[in-house]
């Protein structure tokens, strides 16, 4: 955390916000000595650009949001389901009302939800990878006017920058996306973006955690009594 | 630090709307007025942008402020020369778009009358602001795949003649009318022009310089008098073998101003760099990965862009450099190799033959 806390010191201090701003670990922050949960996701670039799309009406009558996320062996599969739901109602606007789930413990979960605007999304999760293998993610929104996607077509696993390919057999891969946090990855480069966006007051950057809550309930709910549950308001 | 009193001259060139975000953001500039070429251009501008003072010269935005310190040259390559003399006559720092010019004549007297004024004069080739690039650079400055053998090297756009109309005249893009080579109807100026970054880069990345050149020009995709489609092959002075592709090979449709339907290739501009060495090769997409989406006029499955914050890196180091009295890395001297190397495609492309650097 001490690199992250450096290079948010140093936006702080470029962009003059004058916040005290202490990163406590992934998921929350100090600011001015108040903890507050963060949601670091919603300052990654592509989830920021599918939500302009959203809100601009370029992507209109939308129909499902299709979630994928296989990521490591390990990995509580219920915190990804928040993080997912998240980043459904962030980009669409449109909280979730209603899920059915099922869990193959430990490994799978899958879910179908329901959005106010009646919205429909779709979330396959999964931890079954290998510490070193690289998360799959993929979200697309499908909507009258068109899909958007943050994997291209014809692909099952994202791409990468740069990749290095030995002519020993070693491979490795590289994706930077921010120039002012150059060294951080994409998932560090989001933690210090999003304290930074919340010191400045964007309002984009929090959630309702409680409502968050709500939704993993009624999903552990659902899993248990196999039923559509509505989610608590 | 004292924020530098900015402004901006003409308003035609395609990276004009890069600079706005980052003018307005910046606490270390204060952005003071703009100039505008003509009344569509100031139009264009006054629709993009509140609260910034609009000029219809150069002459008389700088009249007006006179604490204006620096200048961001958004101009025709063929206005550079003219606003560089003004700029510097007064004293003020100039940030200038990728190509000062391609008259070595007219290229050494920017030199003196920058170096007369003691003014800083940088260049904007906003790829070594890029992460990605830097990532590349450390890759290669740490040898990953050992010695460099060769660079190949894509800088390919759509072409932006549709909405930045100077870019297909060739008196205007470069410089004057020069016929490409016998026998052919198009003349210099064209998508070569527009793509400096790759000559840069190499040159950087080899830390040797061009031996040889050799260009060839492909029937064009677009009925302009410029070239739009070429191919440059060669050699570095330290034995690095290269290609470089700098085309309009991206297809657009032919708005007058950048928005939602602008490409038909899904990608409308893509900086792609390849190093072969003694044990691997490096890959490089500097613009990937990004979103993708047929939510497009048309339907066309294009990409959207999730990377564009060089503007962020270039500015910065100006600051820097104005305040603190530095040399811009891409500086008129380190650039005119950079220059002398895309002339010598144009000479090549002319004579069919290899130049010798």
């Amino acid at each position: 955390m001490k690199k992250l806390q450096e290079k948010l010191d140093f936006l702080l201090e470029k962009y003059a916000v004058n916040v005290k701003v202490e990163i406590c670990d992934g998921k929350s922050a100090k600011f001015d000595g108040k903890v507050r949960e963060i949601y670091p996701w919603r300052s990654e670039r592509r989830f920021f650009e599918m939500k302009k799309a959203v809100d601009i009406g370029e992507l209109n009558n939308i129909s499902t949001f299709r979630i994928t996320h296989i990521t490591k062996q390990g990995t509580d599969l219920y915190e990804l389901l928040r993080r997912e739901a998240d980043v459904f109602e962030f980009i669409l606007g449109s909280k979730i009302v209603e899920i059915f789930a099922v869990e193959n413990t430990g490994y799978a979960l899958n879910a179908t939800v329901l959005s106010e605007n009646g919205y429909v999304g779709s979330f396959e999760l999964a931890s079954t990878l290998s510490e070193n293998e690289i998360p799959v993610e993929k979200h697309e929104i499908i909507a009258k006017s068109g899909n958007m996607c943050d994997m291209v077509v014809d692909t099952q696993v994202p791409q990468s920058s740069i990749y290095v390919m030995k002519a020993d057999g070693e491979t490795s891969r590289y994706t930077d996306v921010d120039a002012e946090l150059f060294g951080l990855s994409i998932d560090e480069c989001a933690i210090v973006r999003t304290c930074w966006n919340m010191a400045r007051g964007e309002s984009s950057m929090f959630a309702d955690g409680e409502h968050l809550d709500a939704v993993i309930s009624a999903a552990k709910k659902s899993i248990s009594d196999v039923e559509n549950i509505a989610v608590a308001k | 630090m004292k924020p530098i009193k900015i402004a901006m001259m003409s308003m035609t060139h395609g990276h004009t709307r890069k600079y706005y975000q980052t003018l307005m953001d910046n606490p270390k500039l204060d952005w003071v007025a703009v100039s505008t070429e003509n009344d569509e251009v100031k139009q264009i501008f006054l629709n993009s942008v509140d609260g910034i003072p609009c000029y219809d010269s150069d002459e008389a935005m700088l009249d007006a402020h006179p604490e204006i310190e620096a200048v961001v040259l958004a101009s025709a390559n063929s206005e550079h020369l003219r606003q560089v003399k003004l700029c510097a006559s007064r004293g003020i720092h100039i940030l200038s778009m990728k190509i000062p010019t391609f008259d070595m004549d007219e290229y050494a007297e920017m030199q003196r009358v920058c170096k007369e004024a003691g003014v800083v004069f940088q260049i904007e080739l906003e790829l070594h602001y890029n992460p990605v690039v830097k990532r590349l650079k450390e890759l290669n400055e740490n040898k990953a795949v050992g010695e460099l053998k060769s660079f190949e090297a894509t800088n390919i756009t759509l072409s932006p003649v549709w909405a930045f109309p100077w870019q297909g005249v060739p008196e205007l893009s470069y410089g004057k009318r020069v016929q490409i080579k016998d026998g052919d109807a198009r003349f210099r100026g064209g998508a070569l022009c527009d793509h400096p970054h790759i000559f840069d880069l190499i040159r950087e990345m080899t830390n040797s310089e061009f031996d040889t050149i050799f260009a060839r020009v492909a029937p064009n995709l677009r009925d302009i008098e410029e070239e739009d489609m070429l191919s440059v092959v060669g050699k570095m002075k330290n034995g690095t073998v290269f290609l470089l592709d700098p085309s309009w090979s991206r297809t657009e449709a032919k708005l007058k101003v950048p928005g939602p339907g602008w490409e038909i290739s899904p990608k409308r501009m893509e900086v792609n760099i390849i190093l072969n060495g003694e044990k691997g090769s490096v890959m490089t997409d500097c613009f990937g990965p990004n979103l993708y989406t047929n939510a497009t006029p048309d339907s066309k499955y294009v990409l959207r862009y999730t990377y564009f914050d060089e503007w962020i890196g270039l500015v910065d180091e100006f600051v820097e450099c104005v305040r603190n009295g530095k040399t811009p890395k891409i500086n008129l001297d380190w650039h005119k190799n950079t220059i002398a190397a895309m002339n010598a495609c144009y000479e090549s492309i002319t004579t069919g033959k290899a130049v010798k650097l």
